[in-house]
């Protein structure tokens, strides 16, 4: 397995489908009155959060704790950040108190990527800038998975501001990595115009989108990352790209709707809509740990060795998971 | 006699004579007296030059000297010695001093400073704008006069085309160049790299390259 998870293109097929084999496993921990399993009983997993996080910080959390690891939170405000110490320097002091790993969100794009040339300990990419999301789209997979029988052929609409979108760049680069069909929707604006080279197709049309849709991806609008001013107004950009309840009448009837959170409820996605059965929010969420615990396990060497089969290491993690 | 140096099998580039090659220079009273293959140095003073080149001297259109103002830096003195020991002859100063070159005052202690030195030739290029603020015209005709040819508000490019417009016809009553650093502002905001299809695959910033285009169309 990988040391460090920076990017969704590190991994290949095999990869992906040993994650989400082993992330199995270790879902039915968390149905448990007792949500723990000893695999990484004494390594300690440091959360190296740069920026605002609610659901991947927590469940970045939850899953080390599941797996007995020490975990140590750690945020820019209280720290010796605030006072102005680096991001090496920080890097340096964390590896020589022993961190085993280090899960790291950061607004600047490569940020994990140049974190992991200065420590030994595995790092994880939990969100760097408008660069990627990795374990985002590894959950979004799972989720996926538990629908359908296979990614091959399934059409999958990413829609809204793909331009600044972590979470829609991972996505994509899996979907299309597992043999899906991803269509990138959304104003001219909000989609880099080179998307096509990533292996997805481009529109700029919705409704003409959602009745071939098998998954149908909202992203959250990011006023946050958007330097100028990208669309006219919240109003027109939501009766073009917001998921109404009208518009979910137009997709095929087994289709999901997905939101990778936060939501902002009558923008993107209608209220109503975003409670609606086939909107499988929260169990993304739900996921999210199973998946985390499975890359932490497989990244710091929970299981019998690098080497195995992913049969091997999925069964070794049931064998954890039962124990 | 005169005083003889033998410059011996230098690798010779001459852009003029189209020459590039390995050949021996010999030098009579601060003057090349030859240029050839296997010449006799007599009692000339001998500089082996195996693996170095000798050309005319090479010519900075764009340095920053620094001084005055952002000593901590580089200093007219330092930027030259650096200079001439990469066999530059002259470079051109750019204006974004503190003050700004945007004065004949300014220009002349540029030259002052030069003359001190003594290393190579200093060519202090003037403002286009007062403090390079992009807005008001400098004095250019009296910065010509003091030697100034080249002008330019170096990388704060003059953003409002009226600005520029009048900067070139202005200039044209004099043996004047108005040099643009062509960088349209508002595409450049937050850029990190150029833009296409690494930066939408990294998350960068790009820069388009109508950022260039539309300054200088």
């Amino acid at each position: 397995m990988i040391k460090h998870l920076l990017s969704i293109n590190q991994l290949d097929r095999q990869d992906v489908v040993r994650i989400l084999d082993t992330a199995e496993s270790f879902r039915e921990v968390g149905t448990r009155v007792i949500k723990k399993v000893p695999a990484l009983r004494g390594r300690t997993v440091v959360n190296l959060f740069y920026e605002d996080s609610t659901r991947t910080r927590i469940s970045f959390e939850i899953a080390a704790k599941r797996l007995s690891a020490d975990v140590i939170n750690f945020s820019t405000s209280g720290s010796s950040v605030a006072k102005g110490e680096s991001l090496k320097d920080t890097a340096l002091t964390l590896q020589a108190m022993g961190a085993d790993a280090i899960v790291i969100r950061h607004s600047s794009s490569g940020a994990p990527s140049t974190l992991s040339r200065w420590v030994t300990a595995s790092v994880l990419n939990a969100g760097d800038g408008t660069h990627e999301h990795p374990t985002q789209a590894l959950l979004d997979l799972f989720t996926i998975r538990e629908h359908f029988p296979s990614f091959e052929g399934l059409r999958v609409a990413v829609v809204g501001d793909v331009r600044h979108s972590r979470v829609a760049r991972s996505l994509t680069f899996a979907m299309a990595k597992m043999g899906g069909q991803v269509t990138l929707v959304g104003p001219p604006t909000l989609i880099p115009p080179e998307a096509p080279a990533w292996g997805a197709e481009v529109s700029h049309d919705l409704d003409g989108v959602l009745p071939k849709a098998d998954v149908c991806y909202m992203l959250r609008v990011q006023r946050e990352r958007q330097r100028q001013q990208f669309f006219p107004s919240v109003r027109e950009y939501s009766r073009l790209f917001g998921l109404s309840r009208a518009r979910v009448e137009a997709l095929p009837e087994t289709a999901l709707i997905m939101h990778p959170g936060p939501m902002n409820r009558g923008v993107e996605i209608a209220s109503d809509v975003a409670d609606l059965p086939r909107a499988v929010i929260t169990d993304q969420v739900t996921n999210g740990i199973a998946v985390r615990m499975s890359l932490l396990y497989l990244m710091l060497g929970g299981g019998r060795g690098a080497d195995e089969s992913s049969s091997e290491q999925a069964s070794a993690a049931e064998e954890v998971a039962r124990a | 006699m005169p005083e003889r140096t033998l410059f011996q099998g230098a690798r010779v580039v001459d852009p003029r004579s189209g020459h590039d090659g390995v050949a021996d220079v010999l030098v009579e009273d601060e003057e090349i007296s030859a240029v050839g293959q296997g010449l006799a140095g007599g009692r000339a003073k001998v500089i082996d030059c195996d693996g170095l080149v000798i050309a005319p001297g090479l010519v900075d259109m764009h340095a920053h000297l620094r001084e005055p103002g952002f000593e901590h830096k580089e200093t007219i003195e330092t930027g030259s010695r650096a200079a001439a020991a990469g066999g530059y002859t002259a470079v051109c100063a750019m204006p974004n001093t503190d003050p700004v070159a945007d004065n004949a005052a300014v220009v002349a202690e540029v030259r002052n400073l030069a003359d001190k030195a003594g290393l190579c030739d200093v060519l202090p290029a003037g403002a286009i704008t007062r403090g390079l603020a992009g807005e008001a015209l400098t004095d250019i005709a009296e910065m010509a006069e003091a030697g100034v040819r080249l002008f330019t508000d170096d990388h704060n490019c003059v953003q409002s085309s009226r600005v520029m417009r009048l900067a070139l016809e202005y200039a044209r009553a004099f043996e004047v160049v108005i040099c643009e650093h062509a960088q349209d502002a508002a595409l450049y905001e937050g850029w990190q790299m150029h833009d296409g299809y690494y930066s939408s695959l990294l998350g960068q910033t790009g820069v388009p390259a109508e950022a260039e285009s539309v300054v200088v169309a």
